[in-house]
This record gives C-alpha cells, sequence and structure tokens, in this order.
C-alpha cells in the first residue's frame, strides 16, 4: 500500500473526559492519530473503549478537554459553530449504526437532503441522488420511506446520503451493529468497494471481529487510548 | 424542502396533531365568532344612531359649538342657523349626500289629562328624514304627516315611556310648554299621531317629535338648530364631511360640519366596552392555544431529539432546525387557523338560521339578534392571529432545540 500522502485527520494529544454526576469519567485519553487521504481506518474496540467519542471529536461534534483535532490542515477547536457545521455538509459525511433517517422522507429524499442543505440545484441534485444510489444499489427502492425498507436497505440509503456530497472522509459508527451477520458483510464490502472505487477515506468504529479482519488498518483502543496501530495489505 | 418535511412530520403522531388542530381552530374560531358579533353589535348600533335620527353629518353654527359638541350638552342654545334652506340646497347638491334636512331641538313641559312631564323635542323635516333613512320605529298610531301643519292643526309623535308618563294615546291632545327665543312661556296644543321608540329606555322616556314648522312657530323663530346630512350608501362618512368642509366656508355665518360618532357617546362607550371584551377574550383563547400547541410542540420535538442530533450532524444549522420547528407550528397555524374559519362561516349561517335573539342590553328596549357580521379581513386577522400564537408556542421547542448538544442527541433513546 502507498504511503499516505496527506493527513485528513492529524490528532493530537486528544483527551475528553465526561462528567456523570460528581465522577469523572475519561474517554479519551492522549490520542494521537493520522489518518491518510484514501485510508480505510478500522476503530476497534470493546463497549466504551472511546471509539464513539474519538469519531465524534473527528467530527466536531463535540469538543476535546485536551489537544487537537486537525481536518484537511484547519484545527476544529478553532473554528466556529457554523464553520464546523460546513464542514459536516460539505466535506464529511456519516454513518450511524441506528441509521438515522428521516422517516417521513423517501429513500431518494433522504439522499437528496443533503445536497439541498448544501444549496444544489435540482437538477444536479436528481443527477447525483440517481448516481448516490446506484452506488448502493438502491435505485429501485428511491420511493419507498424507510419504515418500508430492510435494515440493510436503510444503512445502504445511510451510505449513499454519506456519499452524496462527494466527502473527503465518511465516519461510520458501528454501521453493521443493528445488522444481521450476512447482511453486516454485504455493507462492508460495500463500504470497501466504495473506498476503492471513489477513493474516498473511511474511518470506521466497530467492535465486529469480521469487519476487523478484513480491514487494511485496524486502531485499537482500550480505556480511551490507542494500545494498537495495525496495517495489512489485505482486504 | 422543509416545509415539506414540517408538513409531514404533522402527521407522524396523527392524533396528537388532530387534537392540536382542533384547539387552532377553537380559537380561530373563537376569535372569528366573537369578533364577528362585536362587529354586527357595532354595525346594528351605528346604524341604530345614524338612522335613528342622529345623521351621519350635522351641519351647525360653529358658535353653537362653544359648550359642547354633544347634543344633549347644548340642547339649551335657541335655534341658530338662519340660510338654511340655501345651506341645504347647497348640501343636497353634492354627488354623495342622499338628503339633508332640518331640525330644531328644544326642551320643555308638556301636560295632559292632569299630568306633567318634561321632554326634549326634536322638530324635523318628516319628507327629508325618510329621504335620508331615518327610520322612526312607531309603536302604535302614525308618523308625522310630510305636509307642513296648518297653524292651530301641529301633531306629535311621543316616546312610549313618556306617553306612559302623560298618559297619551293616539288621538289625545296634550298642550307642550315650551321657551321662546325672546324667553317668555308658550304653550301649544298638539295631536298625538303616534308613539314611538328610539330603542333606549332614557330617550323613549323624554322624547318627542314635531313637525320643524311646528316647532318654529312654539319658538318663534324661523331658524333652525342645525341641518342633518344623510350619505349615500358605502360612502365614507369622514369622505363626505371632509368634502363639505369648502362648501360650507365663506359664508356669513359660519358653519361647522361634525361625523356622527363625534356626536353619539353612547357608541364610543359601547364601543370601547366591547373591544375591552374582545382583547380580554381574545387575550385567554390565545393564551390557552400557546399553552395547548407549546405542550404538543415540545412533545414532538422531545421525541425527535436522535433525528435532531443527526439532522445537526449531518450539517443542518440550527436555525434551519429551528426554523423547520417554526413551520411545523405555522402548519398548524394554517390547518387549525382554516378550520377554524370554516367553523365561523358554519356558526354564522347557522345563526342566520336560527335567528335567535337575546336580551336587549342594559337600557336598551328591544331584543338584539345573535348574529355575526365577517368581513374577509377578519379571516385574515384569525389567521394571522392563529400564526402569531402558533410561533409563541413555538418557541419552548425552538429554544430546547437551539441549547441541544449533538453528542447527547445521537445517544437519546
Amino acid at each position: 500500500m502507498a504511503e499516505p500522502v496527506a493527513p485528513v485527520f492529524a490528532v493530537h494529544g486528544l483527551s475528553r473526559t465526561y462528567t456523570q454526576g460528581r465522577v469523572q469519567v475519561p474517554a479519551l485519553t492522549g490520542v494521537e492519530l493520522s489518518v491518510a487521504a484514501g485510508e480505510f481506518v478500522v476503530l476497534a474496540g470493546p463497549s466504551g473503549s472511546g471509539k464513539s467519542t474519538l469519531l465524534h471529536l473527528l467530527a466536531g461534534l463535540d469538543q476535546p478537554d485536551h489537544g487537537q483535532v486537525v481536518f484537511a490542515g484547519r484545527d476544529l477547536a478553532a473554528l466556529t459553530d457554523d464553520q464546523r457545521t460546513a464542514i459536516r455538509r460539505l466535506e464529511l459525511g456519516f454513518v450511524f449504526q441506528a441509521f438515522n433517517l428521516v422517516p417521513v422522507l423517501t429513500a431518494y429524499e433522504n439522499v437528496e437532503y443533503g445536497l439541498w442543505l448544501g444549496g444544489a440545484a435540482r437538477a444536479t441534485r436528481r443527477a447525483r441522488v440517481d448516481r448516490a444510489l446506484a452506488a448502493v444499489g438502491l435505485s429501485h427502492r428511491a420511493v419507498h420511506r424507510p419504515d418500508h425498507l430492510s435494515g440493510g436497505e436503510r444503512q445502504r440509503v445511510a451510505i449513499a446520503r454519506a456519499l452524496v456530497n462527494d466527502p473527503v472522509v465518511i465516519l461510520a459508527d458501528e454501521p453493521t451493529a443493528s445488522l444481521d451477520s450476512v447482511t453486516g458483510l454485504q455493507i462492508v464490502q460495500l463500504l470497501f468497494d466504495l473506498n476503492r472505487s471513489l477513493g474516498t477515506t473511511f474511518v470506521l468504529a466497530t467492535h465486529d471481529h469480521a469487519v476487523m479482519a478484513r480491514a487494511p488498518r485496524v486502531v485499537g483502543l482500550a480505556d480511551g487510548r490507542i494500545v494498537s496501530d495495525q496495517r495489512t495489505e489485505a482486504r | 424542502m422543509l416545509p415539506l418535511i414540517a408538513l409531514r412530520n404533522l402527521a407522524r403522531n396523527r392524533r396528537r396533531t388532530l387534537l392540536a388542530v382542533l384547539v387552532v381552530a377553537a380559537g380561530s374560531a373563537g376569535l372569528l365568532v366573537t369578533g364577528g358579533f362585536v362587529r354586527y353589535s357595532f354595525d346594528g348600533l351605528s346604524e341604530a344612531i345614524i338612522h335613528g335620527g342622529l345623521g351621519h353629518i350635522e351641519v351647525i353654527p360653529t358658535a353653537d359649538l362653544a359648550d359642547s359638541v354633544l347634543p344633549s350638552e347644548r340642547a339649551g342654545r335657541p335655534p341658530g342657523m338662519d340660510q338654511w334652506a340655501e345651506v341645504r340646497a347647497t348640501i343636497e347638491a353634492q354627488p354623495q349626500v342622499r338628503a339633508a334636512g332640518a331640525v330644531i331641538q328644544f326642551a320643555g313641559v308638556a301636560t295632559h289629562d292632569g299630568r306633567t312631564a318634561s321632554f326634549v323635542g326634536a322638530g324635523n323635516e318628516p319628507d327629508r328624514m325618510r329621504l335620508m333613512n331615518v327610520e322612526t320605529r312607531l309603536r302604535a298610531g302614525t308618523g308625522l304627516p310630510d305636509a307642513p301643519p296648518a297653524q292651530g292643526a301641529d301633531a306629535a309623535i311621543v316616546g312610549v315611556g313618556l306617553a306612559r308618563a302623560l298618559g297619551v294615546s293616539p288621538g289625545d291632545t296634550m298642550t307642550v310648554m315650551v321657551s321662546t327665543v325672546d324667553g317668555s312661556l308658550n304653550a301649544v296644543d298638539v295631536t298625538v299621531t303616534g308613539l314611538f321608540s328610539t330603542g333606549l329606555q332614557e330617550l323613549d322616556a323624554r322624547m318627542l317629535q314635531v313637525h320643524l314648522l311646528s316647532a318654529q312657530r312654539a319658538l318663534g323663530t324661523a331658524d333652525v338648530t342645525s341641518l342633518l346630512v344623510g350619505v349615500i350608501d358605502g360612502v365614507p362618512t369622514a369622505q363626505v364631511e371632509a368634502a363639505l368642509g369648502p362648501v360650507l366656508s365663506g359664508r356669513s355665518q359660519a358653519l361647522s360640519a361634525l361625523g356622527w360618532e363625534v356626536r353619539a357617546p353612547f357608541y364610543q362607550q359601547v364601543r370601547g366596552l366591547y373591544l375591552g371584551i374582545f382583547v380580554f377574550l381574545g387575550t385567554i383563547v390565545a393564551l390557552l392555544v400557546v399553552l395547548s400547541a407549546a405542550n404538543t410542540l415540545l412533545m414532538s420535538m422531545l421525541e425527535r431529539t436522535r433525528e435532531f442530533g443527526m439532522l445537526l450532524a449531518i450539517g443542518t444549522t440550527r436555525r434551519q432546525l429551528a426554523g423547520l420547528m417554526m413551520l411545523e407550528a405555522n402548519w398548524l397555524a394554517l390547518i387549525g387557523g382554516a378550520a377554524g374559519c370554516a367553523i365561523g362561516v358554519a356558526v354564522s349561517v347557522a345563526l342566520d338560521l336560527l335567528r335567535i335573539k337575546m336580551p336587549p342590553p342594559p337600557g336598551a328596549v328591544d331584543p338584539v339578534d345573535l348574529a355575526l357580521m365577517l368581513a374577509p379581513g377578519d379571516f385574515a386577522l384569525a389567521m394571522a392571529a392563529m400564526a402569531v400564537v402558533l410561533s409563541v408556542a413555538a418557541v419552548p421547542a425552538i429554544v430546547r432545540l437551539l441549547r441541544l448538544r449533538i453528542v447527547d442527541a445521537l445517544g437519546h433513546v
């Protein structure tokens, strides 16, 4: 595998502690991480290891207590709330464990929503939504609402929604956790394929061993610290 | 896209939305019905005042307004308007004027069969009063004859309360004593041709009307107190009042034109009272709708906390989410407000068909119709009121939304 040319994420000394009542719970401690463009990085670890917290900080959804997250050369903490929102809208894609689709919108409209937020013209939206749905193999289900889709189909819609803006990075938080193993593997394969075909960077949090086994880079977390960072050529 | 999402969101919990719509509909219908009744009451009262003898406009010597513009407070002044026939002709030449009639306001004492009562009298021209649509609500007998009465053949119509006090009925003769413009006393025998009602007990107990010529003879003058002007239907009184200014200027006797509203303090008092009640009731209705809708919108927002977290995570701004909540509130206002307008129309039609009578208001004689007068502007006002009310109701949900931490919202169960 070629060396990364430029880091998409550069994380330095990242710490985050939550307060629960009077108890301080450290979620992340001194995390250092670099993610290059086009990489597929899996954050692995048991529940409570800090995977989701790290994803939230990478996305600028939360603020660290210490350290910094530099995304494409910009320190997220130094940006305004509106600037971070714009980054999430235009440069990042999200895939959630529970799909998190808007239930009152069709598959097509769910995917279109992100483009609408960005102010894209109707014709542009149509072309890109069609392309995104085709990329996840769901063109035939475009007019269906989420409650008429299977779990796997919903997650494909969520992936299409994340893809539609041609983001620099897609962040996925346990994308297979709500799916059966077969569907989960199909989804992961889809993510691998998209990474390969589109060159989009993926950072995926999971404790699914089947996913870890196929990932080119697995960053292990335990108790809020990075305990391993393994790369493999195999996929 | 947000309006579409907002509209579809309302369909998520249909029962709750239906209840909210019903509350809004009840609120807007309440405002519309109350407003329609108030408007009907104002209209009825103003018509009664104008066509009950006050006319749209009164043209009067400016000097006679030195004490007061109210007819009751200048009734003691002797008639002071000369050349009134010429002025009347000039006024009647105006295109927006239906007719003008001369009147004399006077007061005195009437006696009949050993009974005595003070009265407030009006001498007028019955034919012109009819042209002006001034109606005399006769309760017995006939009205004043149009033709000027011959000497010794004076006639009068008497308020029903005054008639009871004097014990007169149509056909009876009573004696009217007045003070002439010279200050001496004059007594005239008049034949009662009819009994009438003004609609107000106070006035019925004191009013009598005679022909203008009878009043002039009794008072010993050729002058009149003023000219009453009737305006063509649909023409604003203020417009004619303004138009009469140049017409009346430059005369040897300075004249003023007064609209009916400034001469009718009773109307202003009733209007103030009704508007006060309307505002009070409207505030209560609005408060109830705000509380109910605020609860609905807050519940709706809390149930979708995770969804809002997701929307923020993928790049929706908080302003856009606040806008979404505001849109949902205003969809409720639009749907509920429209339903309320439909209810208002239905109530109005039903009241027209049922012809329900309300007891006479304090001081009045006749029962009043329970009816509504709905103007197009009322519907717009009711809809606008609901839009404002629902926008206020959305504030708690929006405040909560603006304070939402994305990470907490995404973990919300």
